[in-house]
């Protein structure tokens, strides 16, 4: 009996096997695929017959239709709000300019007010205006603990990632973990070309958590950003190079100019990095 | 080139039925979301490329038939053909939310990676290779290993919550 899966023979029963999997295909016993592909065919005429395609058709082209017509009305809905926010940060920009360069008096004890917009505490990277930020969350039950610099996770912690790119157009996130071993989380591929680090202008949270392996000591996570496109393989042979010293939980990365980096250190139990 | 949606109905539609019958085994659910299925599909198919597109209906159909199975998972009124693997994958992989789910058939159509949980079907379920998966899904052999690598961690520590439950309950 042929070995091959369904998959694999509703391809064949389409012309449409992809190539890594042609060779599967021509060792399987033809008398049989044959027999296997001929059933498909009957299965799907006495559908077709059973639910002719025409009046289902034109209920499912008019479901899609009407589908695209939410999409491009949220999508209309997304860009007005963003033009909105634009403007509205244009001014705020306007305004603290003004401030700025406005000679005032300045009360010492006055309390300081950065604390929304100060990166967290322990955070090594190198500062810029507009500096990117990158917050990790516990996911505990139902809700999320935002972790501090150096806070102690254990093996199996399921992390949630976000950033905030600050004024940089484009961003790499990896993390570099006790064993050395480096994943990159943002973007998804290793393979990704540099225009796929385009990062979002607001607080975003990543795609998918992540949740820590057993390796000892520390997981720091790299947030590297620029104002130009980057090279995803190099940021990540940056971590690897870093991997190899024995101050991996503490030093920079070598980066080129025009990027900049920040990381949060994470502490696994009764380890010191 | 725009797609002809009857042609693709006709052409497609038995394989994707199969498809999600064979995920979620009743007859009438299947034929839901094989219809839910080329919604998302003719939704886009002014971006489709006519050319083998029976891989990416089978990844839009499992996208489709997981949701179902998040959903139902609440209301459990049908057995899995594999509830074990499946409502684990479901599961350990559920975006959560609607815009998030969304976010993910949407990821299918720009040709951006699959998400984790249709990754792992084709592996776990489905029996491809990890190369086959790789091919597949346009993404890297480690991208695929590294995937599963992540789903099977949470899936350790989802048994390990499992085993403790079930050691409390037993006298």
């Amino acid at each position: 009996m042929t070995t091959l899966p369904d998959w694999l023979v509703e391809r064949a029963a389409l012309d449409e096997v992809p190539a890594a999997m042609r060779a599967r295909v021509a060792v399987a016993p033809a008398g049989e695929l044959a027999a296997r592909i001929a059933a498909l065919g009957d299965d799907g005429e006495r559908e077709l017959a059973r639910f002719p395609a025409e009046p289902a058709v034109a209920q499912l082209v008019a479901r899609a239709d009407a589908a695209r017509r939410r999409a491009d009305a949220a999508r209309r809905r997304r860009i007005t709000w963003l033009a909105a926010a634009t403007t509205a940060l244009a001014a705020l920009v306007l305004v603290a300019k003004v401030s700025l360069l406005t000679p005032h008096a300045v009360d010492p004890d006055a309390p300081r007010t950065d604390v929304n917009l100060r990166p967290p505490a322990g955070d090594d990277g190198v500062r810029v205006k507009g500096a990117a930020r990158l917050v990790a969350y516990r996911q505990t039950g139902g809700t999320g603990e935002q972790l501090a610099a150096d806070a102690l996770c254990h093996d199996g912690d399921v992390l949630q990632l976000r950033y905030h790119p600050g004024s940089a157009a484009y961003g790499v996130i990896a993390s570099l973990d006790g064993a050395g071993g480096v994943t990159l989380h943002f973007p998804l591929r290793d393979d990704a070309p540099p225009e796929a680090t385009a990062v979002s202008p607001r607080m975003t949270s990543l795609p998918e958590s992540y949740t820590l392996d057993d390796a000892p000591r520390f997981e720091r996570f790299f947030f590297i950003t620029s104002a130009s496109p980057i090279d995803v393989s190099a940021a990540l042979g940056a971590l690897r190079e870093l991997s190899h010293r024995d101050d991996a939980g503490t030093a920079q990365l070598e980066l080129p100019d025009g990027q900049h980096q920040t990381s949060l250190r994470l502490l696994k139990p009764d380890r010191a990095p | 080139m725009p797609v002809d949606p009857a042609t693709y109905y006709r052409t497609y539609g038995p394989m994707v039925l199969r498809r999600c019958r064979k995920l979620l085994g009743d007859d009438p659910a299947a034929r839901d979301a094989m219809h839910d299925t080329f919604v998302q599909v003719l939704s886009h198919r002014d971006d489709l490329a006519d050319q083998a597109p029976s891989s990416l209906l089978f990844r839009i159909a499992t996208n489709v038939c997981l949701n179902r199975m998040r959903a139902r998972r609440r209301r459990p009124e049908h057995e899995l053909p594999d509830p074990d693997l499946l409502s684990q994958i479901a599961t350990e992989t559920d975006p959560a939310n609607r815009s998030a789910a969304r976010a993910a058939l949407d990821k299918l159509f720009r040709n951006e990676p699959a998400d984790t949980a249709v990754i792992a079907v084709l592996h776990l379920f489905d029996d491809m290779t990890l190369d086959e998966v790789a091919a597949e899904v346009g993404m890297s052999v480690g991208g695929v290993r590294k995937r599963l690598d992540k789903l099977r961690a949470k899936l350790r520590v989802q048994h390990a919550r499992d085993a403790r439950d079930a050691k409390e309950v037993l006298p």
